[in-house]
């Protein structure tokens, strides 16, 4: 109705362009307000040019939220980090072991297994960006990663007092640096196993024979014992996970009430 | 009297209509984009609105880098493929790559705005996810400086290309509610 009676207005002023501009204009904003149900109501005013400038101005006032401003459950940044690094932990595991059995492979598998091995790689390598590119990340903006997980948390927060959310908050802090620093172990020791891994694959090429396979060997346990290394770093990140997880389970860490930094 | 308030009721749209429109009218300039280029995306009439163009540019640019990829990885297997076939394919792979790097750096320009460490951090992985991507073409660079390009590498970065953005892709998907573009 709103509409219309505009609609009327312009056309009687032949200011068409103006009231199709606005129109346009409206049509967009009209997306970002859903919660609006005043505008129900405009239908009573008898001037469609007040209303229309009135739902336009309210219209920007229901979309001035902040995009992205809206909170994540808490913890949930330190969950998603945990999964990626537990399924990194799985890929890096599999790409050993089919190291492991290249390496032990009789002349008349070793086609077979090399296609295994080479399949685990690929895979590895797609599979270890989003761990690769978070720890990147977290390593650059450590602090800025703090704050996100800490804002978090502060929506857990369940009124504790204020001595109690300083200490908890103090500990995640504790948990925080432990998680970079296996984080940072965690890279120093990954590289060294994907370069290996993909200098055999590489060397090989597509179809290789059982014999150069064989001439391979070496490379191959090197390859698993670097492999394994990953593995147990990987293994002491998870359990610091589990602990900050714990942590923020046991009671919610509260930087809200100790003022946002410990 | 009515000529008056119909006068005033004009004045009303000129002024309610043109704050709103202005946004608009200066569309096609972006921050941080060469003048006289055209833009990779729209500015909107707000940061959210720009955020999405921006996000949905980004993963325009990032399909067509992953067909990129794909493409040449299906030509490079075949055997008459040459080196004069690779180096068109080859530049064009890294162009598109490039165009992607660049279109998220302007995402994160706009993503600074917010003022938000997650939607600041999301870039980041973003972007660091492309700097372990752009891993793939070492080999093929290495080949090329020794003027010894092996197919079965170059099929190889191709793959590993495709893979790579195909997952890249779905985490841009994923962080849209900490890049701010969804609600």
């Amino acid at each position: 109705m709103a509409f219309s009676a505009g609609r009327k207005l312009a056309q009687e002023f032949e200011l068409q362009f103006v009231f199709k501009t606005v129109m346009k204009l409206f049509a967009g904003y009209r997306n970002v307000t859903i919660p609006c149900p005043e505008r129900k109501k405009r239908r009573s005013l008898p001037c469609g040019l007040a209303s229309l400038a009135f739902v336009v101005l309210l219209a920007g006032g229901c979309s001035t939220s902040k995009p992205g401003s809206h909170p994540s459950r808490p913890g949930a940044g330190l969950t998603e980090y945990h999964m990626i690094v537990a399924e990194l932990r799985k890929a890096v595991a599999t790409s050993r072991q089919s190291a492991q059995v290249l390496a032990a492979a009789p002349q008349e598998e070793a086609v077979v297994a090399f296609q295994h091995f080479n399949d685990n790689v690929q895979r590895l390598e797609v599979g270890s960006i989003k761990a690769r590119a978070r720890a990147d990340a977290m390593e650059k903006r450590g602090e800025a990663y703090f704050e996100e997980w800490a804002e978090e948390m502060s929506n857990s927060t369940d009124g504790s007092s204020d001595r109690t959310g300083k200490e908890r908050f103090a500990e995640f802090r504790h948990y925080f640096d432990d998680i970079l620093n296996n984080s940072k172990q965690v890279r120093q020791v990954f590289r060294p196993f994907l370069d290996g891994l993909r200098s055999v694959s590489a060397s090989l090429g597509e179809h290789p024979d059982s014999s150069a396979v064989a001439a391979f060997r070496p490379s191959l346990e090197k390859v698993v014992s670097n492999g394994r290394l990953v593995e147990e770093s990987l293994q002491q990140l998870l359990a610091t996970l589990d602990k900050a997880q714990d942590a923020i389970r046991s009671g919610a860490v509260s930087p809200a009430s100790s003022g946002g930094k410990p | 009297m009515n000529h008056f308030v119909k006068q005033v009721q004009v004045l009303g749209i000129l002024l309610f209509g043109l704050p709103v429109a202005s946004p608009r009218l200066e569309a096609q300039v972006v921050p941080g984009w060469p003048i006289g280029e055209p833009p990779p995306f729209v500015q909107g009439p707000n940061l959210a609105a720009t955020l999405r163009n921006a996000a949905q540019a980004t993963a325009g640019q990032a399909r067509l880098a992953r067909q990129a990829a794909a493409d040449m990885g299906r030509r490079a297997r075949s055997a008459t493929y040459q080196m004069q076939n690779f180096w068109p394919d080859y530049q064009n792979l890294q162009f598109q790559f490039q165009g992607l790097r660049s279109i998220l750096n302007l995402l994160g320009t706009q993503v600074v705005q917010l003022q938000r460490p997650r939607a600041a951090n999301a870039v980041a992985e973003l972007d660091a996810g492309l700097n372990i991507i752009a891993e793939a073409f070492t080999p093929v660079e290495q080949e090329i400086q020794a003027r010894l390009v092996n197919r079965d590498t170059v099929v190889r970065m191709c793959r590993a290309l495709e893979l790579a953005l195909e997952e890249w892709e779905k985490e841009l998907r994923k962080n849209a509610s900490r890049l701010g573009t969804i609600r």
